[in-house]
């Protein structure tokens, strides 16, 4: 606290107070160290204190002086200097470790993410990726998943989405259309969200089990037939592939 | 290059050998000397001083500049594994410092031994200059609680400011100072005290 000399009342009891403050001056106290040394002049005691302290003061100074110059031993600082290698050498060795788990576990995610891909692309409709092959021996050799529910032991088949035209039926899909003819237990709204054709040879007998009207059930004769299969692989409609123009 | 403290930190823990070299040189002998002031021993002052630099090498992070300097820091990790040394082994406790390790003579060694209380303030030119005058000064700051050696060593021997003091002491600079103006007191006191007999080493 800044304080006019003036005001300043010093007496021993404060004298020895502030009397080790005398050597490291606060600027805000500088009247108060003045008024002190004042006071040192007109008392014996404090003047002796006062001298102590300047002794104190300097043999302080004399130590620091002397013991400027310590050293520790050159030992501990090649130990220090081995210890920091070791330590280097244990973080680069660390962080190595860190960046082949993280690789790993990056590696996981990648295998993760295309295995979850592949099963949802596997998944999906076949109206999304599997287009109806126009010729009949492509049929042979392209089985739809979608249409494993169908109960045909003798069944070669080919899927086609519903809502995109064949390619070799561009002309012709009023024909196909009204071609089609319903099942028996058909559900119109499954095939609203998707479907496929598929084109499978069935027995005279299969047919019947179809709805088709059938004369004669003796032959061994294999029709070529389109079926409408819904999302959930139901067959929903019936077509003979007989009926179909030439190129369909 | 960046050759402030926290510069060179910070590239010794990027693993530069050299910056940590150069902190270790820079920053050591203080360490050293307050530890040595602290304990009165050499050999366990050397040792403190490698525990606070393999701390600084192992937990560098543990410095946080916003929170004061690295000097105040190496003075802080100083004093706890001081504590810590004395906590294990308390007959190391400092009392009595051995000429040897301070390389200097003890009041007692170079005296006569007349113990007969020719105060250190009669002649005061021939304190000032002796090694005696140190010995004796070593010997009453060694013997000052450690509250109060602690801020005597660190502001009058290390010559810190209050400021930097307070923050090696992880104390307010109120508290720094009245530790000091007590300290000085006793340090005072105890030179005042007749010259001690040391018996084992008069006539060496």
């Amino acid at each position: 606290m800044p304080m006019d000399e003036s005001s300043v009342s010093m007496d021993c009891a404060a004298f020895e107070k502030i009397s080790h403050q005398l050597y490291r001056p606060d600027p805000a106290e500088t009247s108060l160290a003045e008024a002190a040394m004042a006071h040192a002049e007109s008392c014996s005691r404090c003047a002796a204190l006062l001298t102590e302290v300047e002794w104190l003061e300097y043999s302080l100074l004399d130590l620091a002086r002397h013991d400027a110059n310590s050293r520790v031993s050159p030992r501990v600082e090649s130990a220090l200097v081995q210890e920091f290698r070791r330590q280097k050498t244990a973080v680069a060795r660390r962080q190595l470790r860190w960046r082949l788990a993280a690789l790993g576990v990056a590696a996981a995610f990648i295998l993760f993410v295309g295995l979850s891909f592949y099963l949802h692309v596997w998944r999906l409709p076949p109206s999304s990726f599997a287009p109806l092959p126009s010729d009949a021996g492509a049929a042979h050799s392209q089985p739809a998943p979608a249409a494993s529910q169908v109960q045909s032991s003798n069944l070669a088949v080919a899927a086609a989405p519903v809502t995109e035209p064949q390619s070799t039926a561009d002309n012709s899909s009023d024909t196909e259309d009204a071609a089609f003819v319903p099942l028996p237990y058909a559900d119109e709204s499954a095939t609203d969200d998707g479907g496929a054709i598929v084109r499978v040879r069935l027995s005279r007998p299969e047919l019947a089990s179809f709805g088709i009207p059938v004369d004669d059930f003796s032959g061994d004769e294999q029709i070529q037939a389109d079926l409408l299969v819904g999302v959930d692989g139901t067959p929903e409609a019936i077509r003979l592939v007989s009926q179909l123009g030439p190129g369909e | 290059m960046d050759l402030t403290d926290d510069g060179l930190l910070r590239l010794m823990i990027a693993g530069d050998e050299d910056a940590f070299t150069l902190l270790y040189r820079r920053r050591h002998p203080a360490i050293f000397r307050f530890a040595l002031h602290m304990c009165g021993n050499a050999a366990v002052a050397e040792d403190v001083t490698q525990e606070v630099f393999m701390t600084l090498i192992r937990d560098a992070k543990r410095f946080d500049p916003a929170r004061g300097t690295l000097s105040a820091f190496l003075f802080g990790v100083a004093r706890n594994h001081l504590r810590k040394r004395w906590e294990q082994d308390r007959h190391s406790a400092p009392l009595l410092i051995e000429e040897d390790d301070l390389g200097t003579k003890s009041l007692a060694a170079s005296s006569n031994g007349n113990g007969n209380g020719h105060g250190p303030f009669n002649d005061s030119h021939d304190l000032f200059a002796s090694l005696e005058a140190i010995g004796r000064v070593r010997q009453a700051i060694a013997t000052l609680p450690e509250n109060y050696r602690e801020a005597v060593i660190l502001c009058e021997l290390e010559e810190m400011s209050y400021e930097e003091a307070a923050e090696a002491l992880s104390c307010p600079i109120g508290t720094v100072r009245s530790r000091l103006h007590r300290g000085r007191a006793l340090l005072l006191e105890k030179l005042r005290e007749p010259r001690p007999v040391r018996r084992a080493v008069v006539g060496e």
